[in-house]
C-alpha cells in the first residue's frame, strides 16, 4: 500500500536510471489558456459595466479580474513544469513550480483511465485524461488527471496505460500470491462468476487468468495504436434513445430549477443592480389586478414548466448527446457522451462489485430506472462527479437489461423483482413507515400553522396537511410492501423507498463486514438495521427494519457466523495470564440485555 | 445458515470489557464536563448581557450531561462486549442505541492498539480494527494494556495467513 506513490525521488535520480524521454503537455494549451483567461474576464466586464465608472465599482471589477485570470495563469505555468512517462512498469509524473514533486504510480494499481473534454479543450482538440488508482481513495488522492494532451495522443495514452496496468496485474498474480479479486472472487462466490464467463468471454477469459491470448490482445493493443474511435471487436452495450427524455422532464428538476433560478435573481439580482420585486411590484399591481387569480396562477405554472422543461432538455441533451456504452476487446466497459464537454467513463468488470437500481416515484409511474453500478478501488469524489453517470434515466428494461450483462446474471430479473421473491420485512416495520410519514406531515403542519399564527399567512395553505394525511397512507403501504431483501446467488438484493426507491445488489465477495444496529426506537419495536460494509460504492449497504432475530441470522451470512454461533478459538484470552480475571469473567457471560 | 434454529438476536460476543473501563469512562466524561461549563461560564461571568441564557444553557446541559456522565460508564461496561477469534473480531457497543459488529479476519487491513494518557494512566488500551471498508472500522475501547497488545500480535499474526481483503 505504502509503494502506491512511492517517497518522491529527484529527479535526477531518476532520469539516470532510465534514458526514456519525458513526454510534455501539448502547447496548444497556452492558447487554450488566452480564451480561458478572456472568458475569465467577462464576469469582471459585467460588474464594471454594471457598477458604473465609480471608484469602488472599478475596484471590484479589478479585483474579480485579477482573481479570474490566476485560473489560467496557473494553468499555463503547469504546462511548463509537468513531464510525464511510462517507465518500467510505472507511470511517473513531475510537476511543481517553487518544489517539484515526483509521483509514482506503478501501473497495476491503475483501475480507470477517463479522457474528457471541455468545448475550450475542444477547439484545440484537446482532452483532459484522468488516471484512477484506486489506492488512498480515503484521502480523495486517488486520482491524477494529465491536463491537457492532444486528442489521439489521450486515446492512445488511455489504451497504453491500461494495457500495462493489465500486464503487470497479470505478472504479479503469476509470481505472487494472488491478492486479486479474481481469486478471491472464484474462493468466495463461484456462482457469481460463473455466468459471466459464459456471458461476456472475453472479460471472463482475463478475469480468470488466461495467459497466451490476453497477452496477445494486449501487445496487438500497445503496437498498433488505438487512433481509430472505435476499435474493431468493440462491442455497443448500450446506446441513446431520445425518448428517455420524458424521464428527464417528469422529474422533480423541471419544477425545482426554475424556482432555484427565481430565488436566485431575488438573492443576487439586487447586487448587480437589477431588482426583481419592482418587476414583482409592477405584476401584482398592473397585471393580477386585471385578470382573474385562475389564469395568472396557471400562467405561472406553466411558465415555470416551461423554464424547466426548455433548461431540463438543454441540459440532458448537452449531457447526453452520442452516448455510446461499449464493451472492449480488453474487457472493460467504456461510456462515452457529451454534446460540448465530452466525457468517457470507464468500467472494469473486475472491479464491480454490483449495482444500484433508483426509480423515483415520477420515473417509476413512466416505467423508467436509473442504473449506478457499485465498483470497488474508486474514489468517492470521481464515482460523484458528474462525468461519473453510467446511463441517463433510461426504461426499465434497457437497465436490468444491462445490469445482466454487466454482472453476468440475471440480477434484477422480473421474477426477482415481482412481490414475493424478496423477504418481506415484519408488520411492525410496514406500521412505522405509517406512523413516520405522518410525523414528517405533522410537522409540516405545524410549521405552516406556525406561519398562519406568527405571520398571518393564508391558513388555506394548511389544506395541504391535511390533503397529505390521506394521501400518504397509501404511499406508505406501498413502501412497506416494496422493503425486502434476499440473499441469493452469492449477492444481497435489499429494496426499500417509496418517493426514492433503490434496490441494491451486491455481491457477497465485495463484502468486507456486517452490522447490526438498533436505535431506541427500534429496540421498542424488535427492529434492527443490518449494514454490509464494502470498499465499493457508497462503503455500506443498509437492509433497515428487520426482526432482530433475522438481522442476526442475514448479518452471519454477510459478515460471518459469529453473530449466530460461539467460535472454536479464541484469540488472546487463552492461558498466557490465567490471574487475570477478565477472561475468566467472560467465561460465564452474564445474561444481558435480558430485558429484550 | 441456521436454518434450524431461530434466533431471538444477535449472540453477545465472549468477553466483557475491563472494568477499569468505568473508571476511563467516568473521568473522561468529568473532564469534558468541567471543559463544557468553563466554555459557558466563563463567558458569562465577564459578558453581562448574555449572563442569563448562558447560565440557563450552562443548568440545561449541565444536567443532562451530569447524568450521562455518571450513568452511561456503568451501563457501557455492563453492555459492552468483545471476541477476537481465528476468524473475525466481533463486538457489542451502545447503550442507549446498540450495534454489533463483525470484521473477519480475511477482510481485516489493520489493526492498531491505541494509548491517549488516559488509557496510560489506568492501564488500559483501545483497539481499533480497520477493513478495506470505509465504513468497517471496529474499536474496542476498555482492554488491559497487556491484553491489547497480545490480541494486536495475534491478530496481525492470524490475518497475515488469510487471503484478499474484498476491495
Amino acid at each position: 500500500m505504502s509503494e502506491s506513490t512511492t517517497p518522491p525521488d529527484s529527479l535526477e535520480e531518476l532520469a539516470a536510471a532510465d534514458p526514456t524521454p519525458w513526454r510534455r503537455l501539448s502547447l496548444r494549451m497556452v492558447p487554450a489558456a488566452l480564451i480561458r483567461a478572456v472568458l475569465g474576464l467577462i464576469p469582471a466586464a459585467i460588474a464594471y459595466f454594471l457598477l458604473g465608472d465609480t471608484g469602488t465599482g472599478s475596484l471590484i471589477a479589478l479585483g474579480i479580474g485579477a482573481l479570474s485570470l490566476l485560473g489560467p495563469v496557473g494553468y499555463v505555468l503547469r504546462y511548463l513544469r509537468f513531464r510525464y512517462r511510462i517507465v518500467g512498469g510505472e507511470l511517473q509524473v513531475t510537476s511543481g513550480l517553487a518544489t517539484r514533486t515526483v509521483q509514482r504510480i506503478p501501473l497495476h494499481r491503475i483501475r480507470t483511465v477517463d479522457i474528457s473534454a471541455k468545448p475550450v479543450l475542444r477547439i484545440f482538440s484537446l482532452a483532459l485524461l484522468t488516471i484512477g488508482t484506486g489506492q488512498q481513495v480515503e484521502s480523495g488522492a486517488g486520482a491524477l488527471s494529465l491536463d491537457a494532451i492532444r486528442g489521439h495522443e489521450a486515446a492512445q495514452l488511455r489504451a497504453e496505460l491500461l494495457a500495462g496496468a493489465r500486464r503487470a496485474a497479470e505478472a504479479r498474480g503469476e509470481t505472487t500470491a494472488p491478492i486479486d479479486d479474481a481469486a478471491q472472487g472464484e474462493a468466495a462466490a463461484p456462482g457469481a462468476d460463473a455466468p459471466a464467463a459464459a456471458e461476456s468471454a472475453p472479460a471472463a477469459a482475463l478475469g480468470d487468468g488466461a495467459p497466451s491470448p490476453s497477452a496477445e490482445a494486449h501487445a496487438a493493443g500497445v503496437e498498433a495504436p488505438a487512433t481509430e474511435p472505435a476499435p474493431p471487436g468493440e462491442r455497443t452495450v448500450l446506446r441513446m434513445d431520445w425518448t428517455w427524455l420524458r424521464y428527464r422532464l417528469f422529474s422533480a428538476w423541471t419544477v425545482v430549477v426554475p424556482i432555484i433560478i427565481v430565488g436566485f435573481a431575488f438573492q443576487f439580482g439586487p447586487l448587480i443592480g437589477i431588482e426583481p420585486e419592482t418587476w414583482f411590484d409592477w405584476f401584482f399591481t398592473s397585471v393580477i389586478g386585471s385578470v382573474p387569480l385562475v389564469v395568472w396562477v396557471a400562467a405561472l405554472v406553466v411558465a415555470v414548466l416551461v423554464i424547466g422543461g426548455i433548461g431540463g432538455s438543454l441540459q440532458f441533451v448537452e449531457a447526453w448527446w452520442g452516448y455510446r456504452l461499449v464493451h472492449e476487446p480488453e474487457g472493460r466497459y467504456l461510456v462515452r457522451r457529451g454534446l460540448l464537454t465530452t466525457r468517457s467513463l470507464t468500467i472494469d468488470p473486475e472491479r464491480l462489485r454490483g449495482v444500484t437500481l433508483t426509480e423515483a416515484l415520477t420515473t417509476r409511474l413512466l416505467r423508467g430506472a436509473t442504473l449506478a453500478p457499485i465498483v470497488t478501488g474508486i474514489s468517492t469524489a470521481q464515482q460523484m462527479s458528474e462525468s461519473g453517470a453510467m446511463t441517463p434515466t433510461t426504461s426499465r428494461v434497457a437497465s436490468i437489461r444491462l445490469a445482466e450483462a454487466l454482472l453476468g446474471e440475471p440480477v434484477l430479473a422480473q421474477e426477482r423483482l415481482a412481490p414475493g421473491w424478496l423477504v418481506a420485512h415484519p408488520p411492525v416495520a410496514r406500521r412505522r413507515i405509517v406512523v413516520r410519514y405522518q410525523l414528517w406531515n405533522l410537522v409540516l403542519a405545524i410549521g405552516l400553522g406556525a406561519a398562519w399564527w406568527f405571520w398571518s399567512w393564508t391558513p388555506w395553505l394548511l389544506l395541504a396537511p391535511a390533503v397529505l394525511a390521506v394521501l400518504l397512507v397509501p404511499a406508505a403501504i406501498a413502501n412497506g410492501r416494496t422493503l425486502g431483501h434476499r440473499v441469493h446467488d452469492g449477492s444481497l438484493t435489499a429494496r426499500r423507498g417509496f418517493f426514492w426507491r433503490r434496490t441494491d445488489v451486491v455481491q457477497l465477495r465485495g463484502i468486507s463486514g456486517a452490522h447490526v444496529t438498533q436505535s431506541i426506537l427500534q429496540r421498542r419495536l424488535g427492529l434492527a438495521s443490518v449494514i454490509a460494509t464494502t470498499a465499493a460504492g457508497e462503503k455500506h449497504y443498509t437492509v433497515v427494519d428487520v426482526a432482530l432475530g433475522t438481522a442476526a441470522e442475514l448479518a452471519a451470512r454477510l459478515g460471518g457466523p459469529q453473530f449466530a454461533e460461539e467460535p472454536e478459538l479464541l484469540l488472546a484470552t487463552g492461558t498466557a495470564r490465567p490471574e487475570r480475571p477478565l477472561a475468566a469473567r467472560g467465561d460465564q457471560p452474564e445474561p444481558l440485555g435480558a430485558g429484550d | 445458515m441456521n436454518d434450524s434454529r431461530v434466533l431471538d438476536e444477535p449472540r453477545a460476543p465472549r468477553h466483557r470489557i475491563d472494568p477499569r473501563a468505568r473508571w476511563y469512562w467516568l473521568i473522561g466524561g468529568a473532564i469534558g464536563f468541567v471543559l463544557t461549563m468553563v466554555a459557558l461560564i466563563v463567558p458569562a461571568i465577564i459578558w453581562e448581557p448574555i449572563r442569563f441564557w448562558f447560565l440557563l444553557a450552562a443548568a440545561v446541559i449541565g444536567a443532562l450531561e451530569l447524568v450521562s456522565v455518571l450513568v452511561a460508564p456503568f451501563v457501557r461496561y455492563r453492555v459492552h462486549r468483545w471476541e477476537a477469534s481465528g476468524t473475525a473480531v466481533y463486538a457489542k457497543t451502545g447503550w442507549i442505541s446498540r450495534e454489533w459488529k463483525v470484521a473477519p479476519l480475511s477482510r481485516i487491513q489493520s489493526v492498531e492498539a491505541k494509548r491517549n494518557p488516559l488509557h496510560q494512566m489506568l492501564g488500559l488500551a483501545a483497539i481499533k480494527v480497520t477493513t478495506a471498508s470505509a465504513q468497517g472500522d471496529i474499536v474496542i475501547e476498555g482492554l488491559d494494556r497487556e491484553l491489547a497488545e497480545r490480541l494486536v500480535a495475534e491478530l496481525t499474526e492470524a490475518t497475515e495467513h488469510t487471503v484478499g481483503d474484498a476491495t
